[in-house]
């Protein structure tokens, strides 16, 4: 019986059972990818670019995919030689295959041995030759043998991202990946985080969200996690193809879609803003990083003209759900990450007030109490489900915009945050936001009467990795 | 179903040798292509109320729907299991004798020709294939969390044990399932149980015993559940097999 395999792509689906050649041919269908995990009969999931693990679980796909002629991602066939299968004459009876030690073999090696010597000599004669003849090439050789043989350094990569230099930066990664990976690896196995880890991140998440030889996980990092652990431009690609039929549902707020890319629009941007990662030098964490994933994902599917002629014969509003779509996560990035992906119009203004998404949106970029009012006054939600989730925005906002104009923290805004506390404990049941650091900081500010530096500070001791300096818009 | 695929379930639960009473919940409905396993979680009679809560909750909630299309399936078990979790947390808050009661939940859907799988904490959910057998759901442990980095050590609570959960239903005010979908083809056998299967049987037996009792799948629960008593049967065990017959 031949043995099979399983392989769980990105933590959502199965394919397969197959054996290791199936296994082979589905990779190059690209079913499935390297950030994928395998399982075989009763065995732990490896994932597949963890070639050391997969070597040792399940050394039959290691081979079919690593060693056969599969694609880019093989190692080249050349460098793994088999060991030579010399039958010991002594031993011959054992039927084991052993180097061969016998004289004759010495002998041949010893004559072997006199031509490599004379070989050496005639080319080091020649070098010596070339280099009185023509210096310069030399130098270029020896600067090649340094740069292969010296370290990345932390310092030169930093060089490389405060000049803006992205090619530079890119292909100086591209040259030390492997002793970078080392690095990290590493650092993993004693439970750190290598240095080298905010470069990685930065490095993949301006190119697909990904980077072979490194897992989703360690791209990810231990902070964040109400993010899915796949945030590749891949990814996204398909959550938001896959839900196609769910967005109108989402945009005229009659459901609430409970799925990764409904839950990443809904995520609450001055929440994203205020968790600092060190683990992170742009985006500023990883929750800012998939959304920049979502919104190029986004950007590619609706310049897909077969499918979005597809889409519009499904949905009669289809232009209006793009654009609310479109102008949510253009804002979620513009905000959490700077891009300038937002041109400071909400989509999603209908004759009944703002549409769900946009009076989020509209909620989160007011910069006083009056410019919120004014959201509201024009808002409509649909469902019971998202009034509430209205509710919660608004409560937080208010926080917000005590924090962003301590001047208007008055009597009644103190007592709008302390009504509002109640949505806060909420942590976020749909977004999965963990909210203990803003209820402490609301309730802080309950204590020391509105002085907003104060309770931050305090605040700062409790959840010393939330910065609610960063609230400002400006 | 599929055009050629009919599902077969068979199910069974027990109390083992060690516990006083019985807090896994099983349902299964053949026909309606639904089986739901959950271990309950919690002193005195907490861990029952939480099982049955869960397994009647979604019961109830799937047969009140008509016809449940593929793309649906998802947004339904999210919004059940999430108002579920909510009544086990309020159910908890009025009730001191039932505070901090939670459970796991296996849930397995068959819609066309696919599974859909809804996870939470440590029951697990196996496929067995042509004499393989291979583990789909990843244990809401310590243990796991830990192994895949999604936890770091610093947060995990000193004396914590790798067993502790890290996710279950009515533990906290979120609640994040894990739904998983599978092509299913002829052949394949689903097996959902709780803890005190897999806790007491090796993986490996426990494919011995389906390969070898392969003509006789209504009496399998009983002989996986008899093989866990017969090493101990220090938990609950619970087991539900579904088994796809036809091309």
């Amino acid at each position: 019986m031949k043995k099979l395999y399983l392989i769980r792509r990105r933590l959502e689906s199965f394919v397969g059972p197959m054996t290791a050649e199936q296994l082979k041919a589905s990779l190059q269908r690209l079913e499935f990818g390297l950030q994928d995990e395998v399982s075989g009969h009763c065995g732990r999931w490896i994932i597949l670019e963890n070639k050391k693990q997969l070597k040792s679980y399940y050394p039959e796909v290691y081979t079919a995919i690593f060693q056969g002629e599969v694609g880019p991602w093989a190692e080249p066939t050349g460098l793994t030689k088999k060991p030579a299968k010399v039958k010991n004459k002594k031993n011959s009876n054992n039927k084991v295959t052993t180097p061969n030690k016998n004289k004759e073999s010495k002998t041949t090696k010893g004559g072997m041995g006199l031509a490599v010597f004379f070989l050496f000599g005639a080319l080091t004669a020649a070098m010596v030759a070339l280099y009185i003849v023509k210096p310069s090439l030399f130098t270029h050789f020896i600067d090649r043998v340094k740069v292969l043989s010296s370290k990345p350094s932390l310092e030169m990569i930093q060089s490389y991202f405060d000049a803006g230099d992205l090619k530079g930066y890119t292909e100086y990664i591209r040259k030390y990946k492997g002793k970078i990976l080392e690095d990290v690896h590493a650092n993993s196995k004693l439970d750190k985080e290598s240095p080298w880890l905010p470069y990685l991140r930065f490095y993949a998440f301006h190119d697909q969200g990904k980077m072979s030889g490194l897992s989703n996980a360690l791209l990810k990092g231990p902070h964040a996690v109400s993010a899915p652990t796949d945030c590749t431009l891949d990814s996204w690609k398909s959550r938001f193809k896959d839900g196609m039929q769910e967005w109108s549902s989402m945009v005229y707020t009659r459901e609430l879609t409970k799925n990764n890319w409904g839950r990443l629009l809904a995520w609450d941007p001055h929440w994203i803003k205020r968790r600092v990662d060190k683990g992170w030098i742009e985006p500023i964490n990883y929750y800012g990083a998939c959304i920049y994933m979502a919104y190029r994902a986004f950007e590619d599917l609706i310049n897909d003209k077969p499918l979005m002629e597809r889409y519009t014969k499904i949905e009669a509003n289809a232009s209006e759900v793009i654009s609310v779509l479109k102008s949510r996560l253009g804002w979620l990035s513009y905000l959490v990450n700077q891009t300038e992906t937002f041109d400071g119009i909400i989509a999603g203004q209908t004759d009944r007030g703002f549409l769900g998404l946009s009076y989020w949106t509209c909620i989160e970029a007011a910069e006083s109490f009056q410019e919120m009012e004014s959201c509201k006054k024009t808002h409509d939600s649909q469902s019971q489900e998202w009034q509430d989730l209205d509710r919660d925005r608004l409560s937080k906002n208010i926080l917000r915009l005590a924090l962003d104009n301590p001047k208007h923290l008055n009597k009644t805004n103190l007592e709008k945050i302390q009504n509002s506390l109640q949505y806060l404990m909420k942590n976020g049941p749909f977004t999965r936001l963990d909210y203990r650091a803003e209820v402490y900081l609301a309730e802080e500010l309950m204590k020391a009467d509105g002085n907003v530096e104060a309770a931050i500070e305090s605040t700062k001791k409790e959840f010393k990795f939330v910065d609610f300096s960063k609230d400002f818009l400006k | 179903m599929g055009a050629n695929l009919r599902i077969r379930m068979a199910g069974a639960t027990d109390v083992g040798r060690r516990r006083k009473a019985n807090q896994d919940s099983l349902f299964y409905d053949a026909a309606q292509g639904i089986g739901i396993v959950a271990d309950g979680i919690g002193g005195r009679s907490g861990g029952e109320v939480a099982s049955s809560m869960v397994v009647n909750g979604l019961r109830k909630a799937f047969l009140e729907v008509d016809r449940i299309r593929h793309e649906e399936i998802h947004p339904f078990l999210t919004t059940n299991v999430d108002r579920i979790n909510q009544q086990l947390l309020d159910r908890g808050a009025q009730d001191p004798m039932l505070s901090g009661m939670g459970t796991t939940l296996n849930c397995v859907m068959f819609v066309g020709n696919k599974l859909v799988l809804a996870h939470i904490g440590d029951s697990r959910t196996y496929l067995y294939s042509q004499g393989h057998l291979f583990q789909l759901t990843l244990d809401h442990n310590v243990k796991t969390f830990l192994e895949r980095g999604w936890l770091g050590s610093d947060s995990v609570i000193p004396g914590s044990g790798e067993s502790a959960l890290v996710r279950a239903l009515g533990l906290f005010e979120h609640c994040e399932v894990d739904i998983y979908e599978k092509t299913v083809k002829g052949g394949e056998i689903y097996l959902t149980s709780s803890d005190g299967l897999f806790d007491m049987v090796r993986d490996a037996d426990i494919a011995r015993i389906i390969s070898n009792n392969l003509d006789d799948f209504n009496n399998l629960p009983t002989k996986l559940i008899a093989e866990a008593n017969r090493n101990g049967g220090r938990d609950n065990i619970t087991v539900l097999l579904s088994k796809m017959d036809g091309d």
